[in-house]
């Protein structure tokens, strides 16, 4: 078992497939938040329940984010998002999963990107906030070169 | 022939976690600035020390009104709990 830190190969299928919207007013995109128990890694193809963290201030499926428009720099176009705060939360997380709720065609909560925290990280009664790296064309989470 | 690639990459996600309480308003003013302005490692070291100065008188602005920002909302949820008939509650509020 372990998370490992990728792009789901299946999203980037669906990308020439023109199943994801990340405009703003486009599709949902949520992140969901898993125990060192789980399996995610590359070959992760959708949202599951299994081994997703659990407690206070955590509800399966997670959060929705907040979507900042895709742009580019260069000849990289990235997109980004705000900053999630799981509030007054007891739970611990070794990753996370990215994915989308309401795509295109007949996918099902298909995975975008797989995030290893490193390690276990835990809040006890407080504030559980995950931070997306500077939103340029070296840092962005998640990027087409 | 040339082919064309096109690669996807995923950046470092971090995360910060409290116990027993909130974040505090510098913690979350920290978080906005990272947002709000980067400079590039590679930038001269003039403008680096502009930015930096910049992001730190920034700072102290954000602090002061998000501060007021609890401030407010704290007399609205006095207002809330009082007019619940919660005094005692509504009291807690006013001491945190």
């Amino acid at each position: 078992m372990a998370i490992t830190q990728a792009v789901a190969t299946s999203f980037k299928k669906q990308l020439l497939e023109g199943a994801h919207d990340f405009r703003s007013g486009g599709d949902t995109i949520k992140i969901a938040l898993y125990t060192s128990s789980a399996s995610l890694d590359a070959s992760t193809t959708a949202y599951t329940t299994s081994n997703e963290t659990s407690g206070t201030g955590y509800s399966a499926g997670g959060q929705e984010l907040t979507k900042v428009a895709p742009t580019s720099s260069g000849t990289t176009a990235f997109i980004d998002f705000a900053d999630e705060t799981f509030s007054t939360a007891t739970i611990t997380a070794r990753g996370a999963l990215i994915y989308n709720t309401t795509p295109t065609h007949t996918y099902t909560n298909p995975a975008i990107v797989v995030l290893d925290f490193g390690g276990d990280k835990t809040s006890t009664a407080g504030d559980f906030t995950i931070i997306f790296p500077t939103a340029d064309a070296s840092s962005a989470i998640l990027r087409l070169a | 022939m040339q082919s064309a690639l096109l690669d996807t990459l995923v950046g470092e996600a971090k995360v910060i976690s409290t116990q027993g309480r909130g974040m505090t308003p510098e913690e979350i003013a920290d978080l906005a600035l990272d947002k709000i302005l980067h400079v590039a490692d590679t930038a001269h070291p003039a403008l680096k020390e502009q930015a930096r100065a910049f992001k730190e008188d920034l700072r102290k602005i954000l602090v002061l009104y998000m501060k007021q920002a609890i401030k407010s909302d704290r007399t609205t949820l006095f207002n809330k709990l009082k007019d619940a008939g919660l005094t005692n509650a509504a009291n807690i509020i006013t001491k945190i």
